[in-house]
């Protein structure tokens, strides 16, 4: 009787109409495996499928060579699928992140004039002496730092050229590279009046 | 109706380890391997050696199989990728070298002078065929439909239910008494 019921079971295996809980039960049992053998063989015979000669004994066979195999143990494919995108996201933020405070690091320690204009260029002629006052500001610090050159003023066209020459210097400089270093703030030549 | 088909639930326990789930597979398919790769390689023994081959070939590549297509194809392919490579690695043999008479008949086409090796457990289906039509034929009419439609049509209980107008569970009664009795008239052959 629970034999009949377990061939039962079986049968309906065989045809995918029941789950996978009777599996167990069958490979633990020979006679079991027997009936699974032979209704598979009924299966062949009805669908044409036999050959001139059945071996009866190849599982056997082949389940001797699998003994010497090593045993396949696959990763669950669908949780790898499921962590490839959330591991690429990961990647992808961290990235992101360094280079947004990267940039603005970089905007911070390098006061290189990046936006900084030059607010005013004053002049003043004292004299024999010629005073500039260049004045530089950031938007980031609106801090105003100022550059005093004291020259003679046989050296005043000179020193106006000069001028005019670091203003579109640091204009048309590229992006990066100071034309005037941040930590040289003032640049002062001096000389006596003679 | 169950969620996972049988093969599916086998191929996910040797995936996990456990080779016997592997048994059942080639139980279930090896007659008709035997008989696709005797197509190729007419030489009885030969063919049982390249069957036993394609297996082995599949259990290897069983981590690659992710299940896109049924199994029996993707299995299919292998036995016929084996199948092609014996004969070519027969193609590439020397004349003379390792050749056996049976080899040279069967490369000369000669495979009607071929004796078949029937060993102990060899079963000629000439044989079994005939002892499974005749219990097929004896069969009650609603038993002999059954099975009928399930074996030779291949519809799933759920349709045999609607062509025979009776429950599923009739149905899977019906197929397992089909089963129960020609394995009855099959069985003193293959003791035997």
């Amino acid at each position: 009787m629970v034999n009949a019921m377990n061939n039962e079971k079986i049968s309906a295996l065989m045809d995918d109409e029941i789950d996978g809980q009777v599996i167990k039960q069958l490979q633990s049992d020979d006679e079991l495996k027997s009936t699974w053998s032979r209704y598979h063989l009924i299966g062949d015979c009805l669908g044409d499928s036999l050959p001139e000669a059945i071996d009866l004994d190849l599982a056997n066979k082949v389940r001797l060579r699998l003994q010497d195999e090593a045993v396949v143990i696959t990763p669950d494919f669908s949780r790898k699928a499921f962590l490839k995108p959330v591991v690429g996201f990961a990647i992808a933020a961290s990235v992101a992140t360094v280079a947004v405070f990267g940039i603005k690091q970089s905007n911070q320690s390098d006061f290189s004039l990046a936006t900084g204009q030059v607010a005013a260029v004053k002049m003043t002629n004292k004299s024999t002496t010629a005073q500039h006052n260049v004045n530089f500001e950031f938007d980031n610090s609106p801090q105003y730092r100022t550059a005093t050159f004291q020259t003679d003023t046989s050296d005043l066209t000179e020193n106006h050229r000069m001028s005019g020459y670091l203003i579109n210097h640091n204009e048309y400089r590229k992006n990066g590279m100071s034309a005037i270093r941040p930590y040289v703030r003032i640049v002062t030549i001096e000389s006596q009046e003679k | 109706m169950a969620k996972k088909t049988t093969d599916k639930e086998l191929i996910e326990r040797v995936k996990n380890g456990d080779k016997t789930a592997y048994d059942l597979l080639v139980i279930k398919y090896q007659q008709r391997i035997v008989n696709l790769v005797s197509r190729f390689v007419r030489n009885q023994s030969d063919a049982l050696d390249v069957t036993q081959e394609a297996f082995i070939k599949a259990y290897q590549a069983l981590p690659k199989f992710r299940g896109d297509s049924a199994f029996y194809t993707w299995l299919y392919r292998i036995a016929v990728n084996t199948a092609k490579n014996y004969l070519a690695s027969q193609a590439r043999k020397p004349i003379g070298s390792d050749y056996d008479v049976s080899e040279i008949e069967q490369i000369a086409g000669g495979d009607a002078l071929i004796e078949q090796a029937t060993p102990e457990n060899m079963l000629m289906k000439d044989e079994l065929q005939a002892t499974v039509l005749k219990a097929i034929k004896n069969l009650p009419d609603d038993l002999r439909s059954a099975i009928e439609l399930r074996e030779v049509e291949g519809l799933s209980y759920e349709e045999i239910a609607e062509v025979m107008e009776c429950p599923i569970g009739t149905v899977r009664s019906r197929i397992f008494r089909a089963r129960e009795a020609v394995d009855n008239a099959m069985l003193p052959l293959i003791k035997n």
